[in-house]
């Protein structure tokens, strides 16, 4: 049996190809129970995001990745010329992959989170609709623990990597808890907005607007359940404030080194200019005062490359957790495989030894003790003869990955293969 | 002695590996760097209570210069796998755990001699209490360290390995507070144990030796960062330069001392 990955991604196929093959999820179910009646399917399921659609399939046939691009095309009503854009995974390559998609490794922005509810989500719904069973549920399963456990060993996805996110990550780093602190927003803007939102999210509880035009001051401030300050109040904003962010469109430095001198040489506790304004709002020898905390969009912006670096380093070492658990998946697969045969194989040689014991013992007049013995007797002799074969069968076939081994085992025994389907 | 011998061995290799793992993680950021160093702190603090419960009988722990350089090792030790775990302060490994080994690297070396005393049970407490006081002042000190470069950090803006690993301000003040504190209080029971212990072989509580001059002056000194800490005076940044200041004045204390008081009861 074989577990197949047929797919494309953000690194194989620009965005309208990748769009012609997104799936809706009302789309989903219809499609896995189309999937599954392709003949040779065994189990199947479809992980689509914005940037990646994936068929995993098991089979017992070699290649069936023409059937599945086919049902693709129909499915989507696309044509021929879009087989390039996918890759064609098989085995241990495939379940690694499955690994690394679970992990968030594979993903555009490496490491982020949202994957594993995709995830989980595309396999919830092939459960609903029964079209994965033993080997992709296990798979699933499986994939989900490893992404846990990357995220725990590794730390992938620790540091953010959007500016507003490092924003709030800063404002934590300078003053631990954001519960009851002030926020300042000068000037409106999306970024700030979103800067702010990200901040009370994580607990700042109180919001000032500083705007020139005080109606739309008071229009973002009601958002927040906030306080709307006219331009001339700035410097009083600022003094009730720990974090100040500002961008406005003024051409000219807003935050003054004068107009913040007084404030911050008399108070105890840091202050922090988050500046996301081009041209620059927030004066640069502001920082100059010890306790004063001043970043550019420039410094946040480089702090998120430099957590993106930090995250593809982190990646590299999530690999290796990645490709040992596929190598034990697939060995896990294997003896599922082999397990049917040998458990077969042990059930024959009973049945002989059951029918020889029946046919001669009636004869023999045997007390109980005796009849106990000759029965022990048997079953030893078989245990020890079908010892060698079992064992070597599990080491070559399972962990050495040499499938000939097998077929010589069924051919020996004269045992048959069709009985160890799993389900469908 | 072979016992001692191979536990000295296992105690300075373990501390060893602890030490060159946690120092290598600052370049390479690899966790599981970080791993290997805490496994190799935990064991060679295992190590090092067996030497300790080893010598503990021939009372060469903690009264000789050997016992005391093991106990210091111990405690320095200890202290960081306990604030390591509870605060994820791993950070301060690569600091702490080579000072660790060069205390079990100098108790190696350095003599096992009785000096002129009694041991006694009060010689003991006081010993022993002062050398963890100075485990959790050295802690405060290096972790004054990594508040300062987290700082700093923050200020120039540059993505380092402790600009990454360290929560935050707030809760490294914190911890040095609480270690600082801890340290002040073991400070204090050993000066009266010691004086207590004084009284039993002296005949008196205090004798203007110069060891308890310097470490009144160590009790005054932490005293009054404590005192500056609460009044809100003294905190972040000069909290963290007045507890780099009192290694300094610790190790004045302790080895300075120590080694110009020849023929002495604290003499090496």
């Amino acid at each position: 049996m074989e577990l197949c990955c047929f797919g494309l991604n953000h690194k194989t196929a620009p965005l309208e190809v990748r769009e012609r093959y997104a799936f809706k999820p009302d789309e989903l179910e219809s499609a896995l129970l189309e999937l599954s009646s392709v003949p040779g399917i065994e189990e199947c399921m479809i992980l689509s995001t914005c940037n990646r659609t994936e068929v995993y399939f098991t089979t017992q046939k070699g290649n069936l990745f023409e059937e599945v691009f086919e049902f693709l095309k129909n499915f989507k009503g696309t044509s021929n010329g879009d087989e390039k854009y996918f890759y064609r995974k098989r085995n241990e390559e495939a379940v690694s992959h499955g690994f690394a998609v679970a992990s968030g490794i594979d993903s555009l922005v490496v490491g982020e989170p949202q994957i594993v509810g995709q995830f989980k989500d595309a396999y919830t719904v092939a459960k609903e609709c029964g079209t994965v069973g033993t080997v992709l549920s296990r798979f699933c399963e499986t994939a989900l623990n490893v992404s846990k456990k990357v995220r725990n060993q590794t730390g992938i996805g620790k540091h953010p990597v959007s500016v507003s996110s490092v924003a709030v990550e800063l404002a934590k780093k300078i003053f631990g808890d954001l519960n009851g602190k002030t926020v300042t927003i000068v000037g409106a803007g999306e970024m700030a907005e979103l800067a702010v939102r990200h901040l009370v999210g994580s607990g700042a509880s109180n919001v000032i607007v500083v705007n020139r035009t005080l109606s739309r001051a008071e229009e973002l401030a009601k958002k927040f359940g906030g306080k709307a300050y006219s331009f001339d109040r700035l410097k009083e904003a600022i003094k009730e404030s720990e974090i100040v962010i500002s961008s406005t469109g003024a051409s000219g430095y807003v935050i003054t080194e004068e107009l913040v001198k007084e404030i911050v040489e008399n108070r105890e506790t840091p202050i922090f200019f988050i500046d996301i304004a081009v041209p620059r709002d927030v004066d640069p020898s502001v920082s100059k005062f010890s306790n004063a905390y001043v970043y550019y969009i420039d410094d946040l912006e480089s702090i998120v490359q430099a957590n993106l670096k930090e995250r593809l380093s982190k990646a590299e070492q999530a690999m290796e957790i990645v490709e040992k658990e596929a190598k034990r998946f697939t060995a896990w697969m294997k003896e599922l495989e082999i397990a049917p045969l040998i458990a077969q194989l042990k059930q024959r040689a009973e049945e002989i030894r059951r029918s020889e014991i029946e046919k001669r013992l009636s004869s023999l007049n045997l007390t109980e003790e005796q009849r106990e013995e000759v029965e022990n007797l048997t079953r030893v002799i078989i245990n020890k003869l079908l010892h060698q074969p079992i064992t070597a069968v599990k080491k070559k076939g399972i962990y050495e990955s040499k499938p000939q081994i097998v077929e010589v085992f069924l051919e020996l025994f004269g045992l048959e293969k069709n009985q160890t389907g799993s389900k469908k | 002695m072979t016992a001692g011998k191979l536990l000295s061995f296992l105690v300075i290799f373990s501390y060893g590996v602890s030490s060159l793992h946690y120092v290598l993680y600052l370049p390479t950021k690899k966790e599981k760097l970080l791993k290997v160093g805490e496994w190799g702190a935990k064991l060679g603090l295992l190590f090092n209570f067996a030497l300790i419960l080893l010598f503990a009988g021939e009372k060469v722990v903690p009264f000789s210069p050997k016992g005391v350089f093991l106990v210091l090792s111990f405690a320095v030790a200890s202290v960081f796998v306990f604030y390591s775990l509870k605060k994820n302060l791993d950070l301060s490994g690569p600091f702490l755990m080579p000072v660790a080994t060069l205390f079990a690297i100098l108790s190696v070396v350095s003599k096992n001699c009785l000096p002129n005393v009694h041991p006694s049970t009060v010689g003991t407490i006081h010993i022993v209490l002062a050398l963890f006081g100075y485990g959790f002042f050295i802690f405060a000190g290096v972790t004054s360290g990594l508040y300062l470069l987290l700082d700093a950090h923050l200020k120039k803006k540059k993505p380092s390995v402790f600009f990454f690993n360290l929560t935050s301000l707030p809760s490294l003040e914190q911890t040095i507070y609480t270690s600082v504190g801890l340290g002040f209080v073991f400070i204090t029971v050993s000066m009266f144990a010691g004086a207590i212990w004084s009284q039993q072989v002296f005949g008196t509580y205090w004798l203007w030796h110069p060891k308890q001059v310097a470490t009144l002056v160590v009790w005054l000194f932490y005293a009054s960062v404590i005192h500056l800490y609460l009044n809100r005076k003294w905190k972040g940044r000069r909290f963290c330069y007045l507890n780099l200041l009192g290694v300094f004045v610790i190790f004045l204390n302790f080895i300075g001392v120590n080694l110009t008081a020849k023929g002495d009861v604290h003499a090496f």
